[in-house]
C-alpha cells in the first residue's frame, strides 16, 4: 500500500527465552484510527516499542511515513502515549510540556502559546505553574497527553490510553482523537479493551500469543464474521420470558436471549438452512415479528473467538 | 532547532539549580567547611582543658625534681598552664599514687629515679599520657632538666649550657612548579584541600547523574524521553548538565574562597593567632589549575558515566544505592592514597597511581600541586585517563540503553556483560 503511514514486514522480536512478537506484517493507511488489539502479552507494546525505535526487531522491516526507517527523523513525526506513563514530579506543568516539545524539534517561543491553548482546552488552565506532583492522577493523564499531540505529529500512537481513565475524561479523549483524525491524522492505539476499539476504529488487527490473527477495516471484519456465520437476530412482540417454544424445539437451531433486550433472541442455524425456513416457522407459529437481520456479532464477540481459536 | 542532548543537559541544569537540594548545599557548604576547620582548629589549641595534677616523686641526689617542676609549671598552650605540680615524699607508693588517681584527686605522677641523669628510665602514669601536647610538655621538661643537670656534672656553668641549648634557625620550604618556594605545611594544606574537593564533587555529582536517571525510570518518563531523543543524548544529556551543575557550585565556592583570601591576614590571625597572618599561602599557577579543572572534568565523566549506568540497572534508590557500592570504594581507594602522593610525590608508586585512570582524577592534581611532574607522565596519565573514559561511556551507553526499560528485578553482573555485549 503505498500510502501506508506504518508497515511492519515480517517483523520478529526474541527476548531472552520467548518470542514477543513473530512474523508480523501490518499496514497502517493514512488519516484513520487503527486498533492494535489482543490480551495481555499478545505483543502491542513491544510492537509498539519498535515502532518508535526503542527497540530494534530481530527480523523484518518496518517503514513509517512511506519512506523512513525508525529512528530520529521518524520520531519527531509521532506523538507517543507509552503505557507505562509518567512525568518528571518536581516540574511544573509548563515546564515538563515545553522540555518534551523541545526534545521533539519544537522551539521554545513556539512551544508557549500552544501549551496555553492545550492547558485551557482541557481545564488545566489555572495548574500551569503548579508542580506535577501536586496534580490528580486523572489531571497527570491529561498534561501526559497534551505531551503526545503539542507538537502536531502526523501519526499519535497511544498505548493503552484509556486505562485508568475516568467515563468523562476518556469522552474528552475520544472527542480528541476523532478530531485529530479529522484533521487528517494517523492514530493507531491498543487496548484490550473492545468497547473502546470498536467506537473508534476504521481498521484494525488482532494480535494473540505473539502473532497476527486478523487485519482488515471494521466493516470488513465485522461482514466477514457475519458472513461465517448462519445467525439471525429475532425480535418478537412479547413480554419477557422464555423463547418461543417453535425456536427451542426446531432442529438444526442454538438460540441465544439478548440480554436486556425482552423479546429478542439470536438464532444460530446449522449450515443448509436459510433464513426464509426459520421466518416461516415463525409466521406459522403465530408469532408477533417486529425486527428479523442477519445478526452481526460484536467485535468483543469476534475477538473472544478468534483469540480461542488460535490458542487451541 | 536544538540537539536532544542539549535540551536534556539544559533541563537537568535548570532544575538542579532550582532544587533545594543545591541551593542549600551551595551557601551551606563553606560555612560547614569553614566551621569544621574552626573547630579543629579551636579543638586542638583548647588541649584538656584544665591543667593535670601531677604528684612528682624524685629520688636524684641532685634534686633535679624541683628543675623539673618549674619547667613543667612553666609549660602553656596559648596562655594556659598545663600541669600543676605536687612534691611527693621520696620512695612514696606507687600503688597509693594510683588510688588517688582513680579517687579523681591526682591525673598522674611522674617518677625519676635515681640515676635519671645517668640514662636511668623516669616513668609517668596518667590520665592525659593520650594527649600529644601534654606529653610533648613533659618530655621537654624532663630533657631540659636533665641535660641541665648533665651539663653541671660536666662542670658548665648555665651561660655555657645556654649557649649549647640555643636553637637552630632552621627554613624548610617546599620546592614546586614555577620555582615558587611556599612552606611544606601551606603547600600539603592547599594540595590535601584541593584533592578533597576534588573527591568530593567527582562523589556528589556523579553519584547525582545515578539519582537522575532512577528517578527517570521510576516516575516512569524514562519511556516517552526515549522516545524522542536516543539513550545516548540522554546520558550525555544528563553527564554533561549535572557537570554544568557541579562547575557552578565549585565555581561558587571558589569565589567565595578568593573574597575570603583577600582577608586572608585578619581571619589567619584571629582563628590561629597573630603569628600566622603573615603565613604565606602557595599561590596556584595557571598550569596548575588548568591541569586541576581538567583532572575534575575527566573524572567526573568517567565515574558518571558509571554511575549513570548503575542508575539505568536499578530501579530503584534503594537498589542503586547497593550496586553504587563497589564504584565508591575505587574512589575510597583513591582518597585513600593521598598520603603516599603528599609524602613522596616523585616517588615510582606515586608515579604509577597518577597514572591508575581510575585514582588519577584525584591523585594526579594533589602530585602536581606539590611537585613538577614531568609532561610524558602528565600525558601518559591524560591519555590513559581519556582512553578509559571513551571505554566507559561506550559500555555504560549499551547498558544505559537496555537498561532504562527493564523494570522489576535487579540485574546481575553477568546480564550487565551481556547487555554490552549485544546493546
Amino acid at each position: 500500500m503505498p500510502d501506508a503511514v506504518v508497515e511492519l514486514r515480517s517483523v520478529t522480536k526474541r527476548f531472552a527465552g520467548h518470542v514477543a512478537v513473530r512474523d508480523l506484517s501490518l499496514s497502517v493507511p493514512r488519516g484513520i484510527i487503527y486498533g492494535l488489539l489482543g490480551p495481555n502479552g499478545a505483543g502491542k507494546t513491544t510492537s509498539i516499542r519498535m515502532i518508535n525505535d526503542i527497540m530494534k526487531p530481530d527480523a523484518g522491516a518496518i517503514t513509517l511515513f512511506g519512506t523512513l526507517a525508525p529512528g530520529r527523523a521518524a520520531q519527531r513525526r509521532i506523538g507517543y502515549l507509552p503505557e507505562e506513563r509518567g512525568l518528571y514530579p518536581k516540574m511544573t506543568v509548563r515546564r515538563v510540556l515545553t522540555f518534551l516539545a523541545e526534545l521533539r524539534g519544537l522551539d521554545r517561543a513556539d512551544v508557549a502559546p500552544k501549551v496555553t491553548r492545550w492547558l485551557e482546552r482541557l481545564e488545566l488552565g489555572k495548574w500551569m505553574d503548579a508542580k506535577v506532583e501536586s496534580l490528580s492522577k486523572g489531571m497527570q493523564q491529561k498534561v501526559q497527553f497534551i505531551a503526545t499531540v503539542l507538537h502536531e505529529p502526523d501519526l499519535l500512537i497511544l498505548d493503552e490510553p484509556f486505562s485508568g481513565l475516568d467515563p468523562l475524561n476518556a469522552d474528552v479523549l475520544r472527542d480528541i482523537v476523532r478530531e485529530q483524525r479529522a484533521a487528517g491524522r494517523t492514530i493507531l492505539f491498543s487496548t484490550h479493551l473492545m468497547e473502546h476499539a470498536e467506537q473508534l476504529c476504521d481498521a484494525l488487527c488482532i494480535l494473540a500469543r505473539s502473532e497476527r490473527v486478523l487485519e482488515g477495516t471494521l466493516s470488513d471484519v465485522k461482514t466477514r464474521a457475519r458472513d461465517a456465520r448462519n445467525a439471525y437476530r429475532v425480535e418478537i412482540a412479547r413480554e419477557g420470558g422464555a423463547a418461543p417454544a417453535v425456536l427451542t424445539t426446531g432442529p438444526g437451531m442454538v438460540v441465544t436471549r439478548l440480554a436486556g433486550l425482552g423479546g429478542a433472541f439470536d438464532v444460530e442455524l446449522e449450515a443448509g438452512r436459510g433464513a426464509s425456513e426459520l421466518l416461516r416457522k415463525l409466521v406459522d407459529a403465530g408469532e408477533e415479528i417486529v425486527r428479523f437481520e442477519r445478526s452481526v456479532p460484536t467485535l468483543h464477540e469476534i475477538f473472544v473467538d478468534h483469540v480461542r481459536r488460535h490458542h487451541v | 532547532m536544538s540537539r536532544a542532548w542539549l535540551v536534556v543537559a539544559r533541563r537537568e541544569y535548570t532544575e538542579g539549580a532550582r532544587s533545594k537540594w543545591f541551593i542549600v548545599t551551595c551557601v551551606l557548604g563553606p560555612v560547614l567547611f569553614i566551621a569544621l576547620i574552626g573547630f579543629s582548629a579551636w579543638a586542638q589549641l583548647r588541649g584538656g582543658g584544665k591543667a593535670a595534677r601531677l604528684a612528682l616523686v624524685d629520688e636524684t641526689h641532685e634534686a633535679i625534681g624541683k628543675d623539673v617542676a618549674a619547667e613543667l609549671e612553666a609549660g602553656k598552650l596559648g596562655d594556659r598552664q598545663r600541669f600543676r605540680v605536687e612534691v611527693a615524699p621520696t620512695g612514696a607508693d606507687r600503688a597509693a599514687l594510683t588510688k588517688r588517681i582513680d579517687a579523681g584527686e591526682l591525673d598522674g605522677y611522674l617518677v625519676l629515679p635515681a640515676d635519671v641523669a645517668g640514662g636511668g628510665l623516669a616513668i609517668y602514669r596518667g590520665t592525659n599520657a593520650s594527649s600529644t601536647v601534654d606529653m610533648a610538655i613533659l618530655e621537654h621538661s624532663l630533657r631540659t632538666a636533665i641535660v641541665h643537670a648533665r651539663a653541671h656534672g660536666l662542670g658548665l656553668d648555665p651561660a655555657q649550657t645556654s649557649a649549647l641549648l640555643a636553637p637552630v634557625a632552621f627554613d624548610a620550604r617546599q620546592a614546586t612548579a614555577g620555582g615558587q618556594e611556599v612552606t611544606g605545611e601551606a603547600a600539603f594544606f592547599v594540595a590535601y584541600i584541593i584533592s578533597f574537593l576534588l573527591y568530593m564533587g567527582i562523589l556528589l555529582y556523579g553519584v547525582t547523574v545515578m539519582r537522575s536517571v532512577v528517578l527517570e525510570k521510576s516516575s516512569r518518563v524514562m519511556e516517552v524521553v526515549v522516545s524522542c531523543a536516543r539513550p545516548w543524548d540522554l546520558m550525555l544529556g544528563k553527564v554533561v548538565g549535572i557537570g554544568m551543575l557541579g562547575l557552578t557550585q565549585l565555581g561558587l565556592w571558589t569565589a567565595l574562597a578568593v573574597v575570603a583570601s583577600a582577608f586572608k591576614g585578619p581571619l589567619l590571625a584571629h582563628f590561629l593567632g597573630a603569628g600566622a597572618a603573615s603565613i604565606a599561602m602557595p599561590s596556584v599557577g595557571a598550569g596548575q589549575l588548568a591541569c586541576v579543572v581538567v583532572f575534575f572534568l575527566g573524572g567526573y565523566f568517567l565515574y558518571s558515566a558509571i554511575f549513570a549506568a548503575v542508575g539505568a540497572a536499578n530501579d530503584s534508590e534503594r537498589d542503586a544505592q547497593q550496586a553504587q557500592m563497589p564504584v565508591m570504594m575505587v574512589l575510597i581507594v583513591a582518597s585513600m592514597c593521598f598520603p603516599i602522593i603528599s609524602g613522596a610525590p616523585r616517588d615510582p608508586l606515586a608515579v604509577v597511581l597518577t597514572t591508575i585512570p581510575f585514582f588519577s582524577p584525584v591523585l594526579m592534581p594533589m602530585r602536581v600541586l606539590l611537585t613538577p611532574v614531568p609532561a610524558w607522565q602528565l600525558a601518559l596519565s591524560l591519555v590513559s585517563l581519556l582512553a578509559t573514559i571513551a571505554l566507559a561511556l561506550w559500555c555504560a551507553a549499551r547498558i544505559f540503553r537496555v537498561g532504562i526499560l527493564m523494570y522489576g528485578k535487579r540485574s546481575t553482573l553477568r546480564e550487565l556483560g551481556r547487555w554490552v555485549r549485544e546493546g
